[in-house]
């Protein structure tokens, strides 16, 4: 069996809708026995949504977003709106290492989990708590979607086309994917203090924190200069040729990144116009960059040529930084990330599987990590209950009769 | 005392730019003892700006300062045998090491995991490249524009804004998001694999592709595909969400209003008369009638100011924000209450503001130490210190061209 670095962790996961459920899915492809608490009182959003309407035949598991935000994870049911419900929490804290929710602020404290009571349970705690823009200051009650806070950051304003208006980024999960990430950094650290000094803490992640703190040009440019770093498109302030090039096929396209007169040789190389790198307008890297605009639709005439994956292998082999702009089809098809095991196939107990992109986790030793299929709701509430609390068959009964285990 | 959750943490750097550099930048905010190596002729971050008054000069760079701070800086010429020799003496001292070079250029160097493997079998060896240490393009030459490109992200960005496909060629996020995402990726997937170093003593390697953290971004849209064979198109015609970006008298805001928020959004929108059509009047009428409904409110915005629909929708608690620039975000009174920012004094650039860390940790607040490193800066302290070398061989060293 493959050694996992979180086998021993054991996470409660409050998390709602993506960024949460995306930060504990780092947790528990680590390795983690992560618990989702869910209730059949009230569905998990998005449970089964994939682009609406495209679910002929309700399913019997549950695909769509969920599963791919909440493969590898355990799911246990609870009614929190009883108080056995939180009762139960409590008796379970005592096996818990990481407690993580991305509620409105308040909603924990108002069920008696603030951290302080949790810690008075469980002493070395760790509480992760994720929100839009933290959990002090005056914006810690304000509704929080990532759009809002692509806005409030000023990274929506540094997105877009140099001509055109300030944008949202395409890919959806960003803004919540970037601070997934940096929950799970936060947790690990924490852990690792733990684990040296016994003492746990309370981690207050923000959304808008954490984009500002990962794209910290636009706030550098203006803390340095006073100024607001003008949108860039595809370009860069130094480099060129530096662009998004048109291809043979219909919409698609190579991008190419020029950095020294020596990637510069070799794509005048391959385009066989290696007199270019003599010419006085493209000869060093100032040159180019100041006539970028005439170099660019030069380039385009070659790439036109050419479909974008045979421009890519074309410029790669000629030692020229290219990369074709894959669609969504050709990233779930490409043979490079099959070959390296980046596309998963999780099962269902009924044998059906679906496919899913696997995280970038990559050790020697642990491998892509830990996989299992998506939870039903309460899948795993035997396992909970009865082996790890201990607690017997007729109470267990009880508690769902009474919609407690719910 | 706090010295940071990561106190104690012994990490040697070896990477240049961004990625790796900011792998080494969350460890050592977070307290780690972090040894950058650069070359001789310094990390090519010192070479990128934001430099004050736009005069260029390696120790001015805010790029390079962000990067770098808390870390301790030292160089070496790794072609040199005795420079050489000294970073492999390092390499036994650390229990983590980072690098962002390809399989092919690490191997040449002589920073590949199998070389430190054997010298110090406990490390963890970090390597953060665009595609990866196997594969067909693991020796591929990348950027942030390739790997933003190769990862479907540019493909799918921006959303809502391309008229035209011809027109518009798929675009990279801003700065160096691709970059700065391998750093944070990195860094989780090290302190991953410290977790069984701590408990079973075996290091291992670390193989994080740019590529693939930036693809995981869209793991919805590839899920629709697998499921439903769903191929998501550029054109903001093709797609069926709407913008929640609006268009105001003075500028844009961007408003999420999932159906929750309809009765306060017609109320700020002082209920009109369309708004009591019976196909409005339920969930499901509103979300097959949405495309009605929009043109509505777009209608009204343009009649406002960026500043009045903000205080309306504070009123009614809706999910809002103006598209603000830097110099808003700057004057906002939010991070000086939670203590965002950082200021750092160094000694040649002087006074400069970061954006400080995402998360705030209770009992260990991670914060700055000192400011980054001037080139060689720390050459004495560390090779004397940790590696027991003697002044005089440090000037020989130096003479050699080693340091």
């Amino acid at each position: 069996m493959k050694k996992l670095p979180l086998s021993n962790i054991k996470v409660l996961d409050f998390t709602q809708v993506r960024m949460g459920p995306q930060m504990t899915q780092w947790l528990a492809v680590m390795g983690a026995d992560v618990l989702r608490v869910e209730t059949k009182l009230r569905p998990v959003p998005f449970q089964d949504v994939g682009r609406p309407g495209r679910l002929a035949e309700p399913v019997k598991y549950r695909i769509g977003y969920f599963a791919s935000l909440n493969y590898s994870k355990k799911s246990i049911t609870l009614n929190m709106k009883k108080p056995e419900a939180i009762e139960l929490v409590k008796k379970l804290l005592k096996h818990i290492d990481v407690v993580t929710e991305n509620f409105s602020t308040g909603v924990l404290d108002r069920w008696g989990l603030s951290y302080e009571e949790m810690k008075k349970i469980k002493p070395d705690i760790i509480v992760c708590s994720a929100s839009g823009f933290g959990r002090t200051g005056y914006m810690k009650d304000a509704p929080a979607y990532a759009p809002i806070i692509g806005a409030y950051s000023g990274f929506c304003y540094d997105n877009g086309y140099p001509d055109g208006e300030p944008a949202e980024p395409g890919c959806r999960g960003w803004t919540d994917s970037i601070t997934a990430e940096q929950g799970v950094f936060a947790i690990l650290a924490a852990l690792y203090h733990r684990n040296k000094t016994g003492e746990g803490q309370y981690l207050d992640l923000s959304m808008t924190e954490s984009e500002i703190a990962l794209s910290p040009e636009s706030a550098l440019e203006y803390f340095i200069n006073d100024r607001i770093r003008p949108r860039q498109g595809n370009a860069d302030p130094i480099i060129a040729p530096h662009n998004c090039f048109r291809c043979k096929g219909k919409d698609t396209w190579v991008a190419i990144a020029c950095g020294s007169d020596e990637d510069w040789a070799g794509l005048c190389k391959a385009m066989g116009k290696p007199k270019w790198t003599k010419d006085a307008k493209f000869a060093d890297a100032v040159s180019r960059w100041e006539n970028r605009d005439e170099m660019d639709r030069l380039i385009e005439i070659w790439t036109t040529q050419h479909d974008h994956y045979e421009a890519m292998a074309l410029l790669q082999k000629a030692g020229v930084p290219a990369g074709a702009s894959l669609n969504i089809e050709e990233l779930a098809e490409d043979p490079h990330l099959k070959e390296r095991g980046f596309l998963v196939e999780l099962e269902y107990p009924d044998k059906s599987t679906i496919h899913r992109l696997a995280l970038p986790f990559n050790l020697s030793e642990s491998g892509r990590g830990y996989f299992e299929h998506p939870p039903a709701p309460g899948e795993h509430n035997n396992y909970i209950y009865k082996e790890l609390m201990g607690m017997s068959e007729e109470e267990i009964k009880q508690l769902e009769a009474e919609q407690v285990i719910y | 005392m706090n010295d940071g959750a990561l106190a104690g943490l012994k990490v040697l750097e070896y990477g240049d730019f961004i990625s790796a550099p900011y792998c080494g930048k969350l460890l050592a905010d977070l307290g780690a003892d972090v040894i950058k190596v650069e070359p001789p002729t310094g990390d090519s971050a010192r070479q990128r700006g934001p430099f004050p008054k736009d005069i260029p000069h390696p120790e001015k760079s805010g790029l390079f300062l962000y990067l770098n701070a808390n870390k301790r800086g030292i160089t070496l010429d790794m072609k040199n045998a005795a420079g050489k020799k000294a970073f492999y003496e390092l390499a036994k001292w650390a229990e983590v090491f980072i690098e962002n070079y390809t399989p092919k250029e690490a191997k040449k160097l002589g920073i590949d995991y199998k070389t430190l493997h054997r010298i110090n079998p406990a490390l963890v060896v970090t390597s953060i490249t665009y595609f990866g240490q196997t594969g067909p393009y693991s020796d591929y030459k990348g950027t942030d524009l390739i790997g933003v490109n190769m990862s479907g992200e540019a493909f799918a960005n921006p959303a809502y804004e391309v008229y035209n496909t011809d027109h518009n060629p798929p675009l990279k996020l801003p700065g160096h998001a691709g970059d700065f995402l391998g750093g944070l990726n990195g860094a989780m997937c090290a302190m991953s694999a410290v977790f069984m170093q701590q408990a079973t003593g075996i290091g291992q390697h670390v193989d994080l592709s740019i590529q693939e953290a930036l693809a995981a971004m869209v793991c919805h849209e590839v899920g629709d595909y697998y499921d439903a064979d769903v191929r998501y198109l550029r054109n903001r015609e093709d797609r069926w969400e709407h913008s929640p970006k609006l268009a105001c008298k003075d500028g844009y805001i961007m408003m999420n209003i999932p159906d929750q928020f309809w009765a306060p959004l017609m109320d700020m929108l002082g209920n009109p008369e369309w708004s009591k059509e019976e196909k409005y009047q339920t969930a499901v009428g509103r979300h097959f009638n949405l495309r009605d409904s929009q043109p509505h409110v777009i209608e009204w915005m343009k009649h406002h100011s960026v500043y009045e629909v903000e205080k309306l929708a504070k009123e009614k608690r809706l999910p809002f924000s103006i598209v603000r620039t830097m110099k808003e975000v700057a004057a906002d009174k939010l991070f000086v209450e939670r203590n965002y920012y950082v200021d750092v004094d160094h000694k040649i650039a002087g006074k400069i503001r970061f954006p400080g860390a995402p998360c705030k940790f209770s009992a260990t607040p991670g914060k700055i130490r000192h400011a980054a490193p001037l080139l060689g800066e720390h050459n004495s302290e560390v090779f004397e210190k940790i590696l027991g070398y003697s002044p005089e061989k440090l000037v020989k060293m130096q003479q050699a061209g080693a340091i």
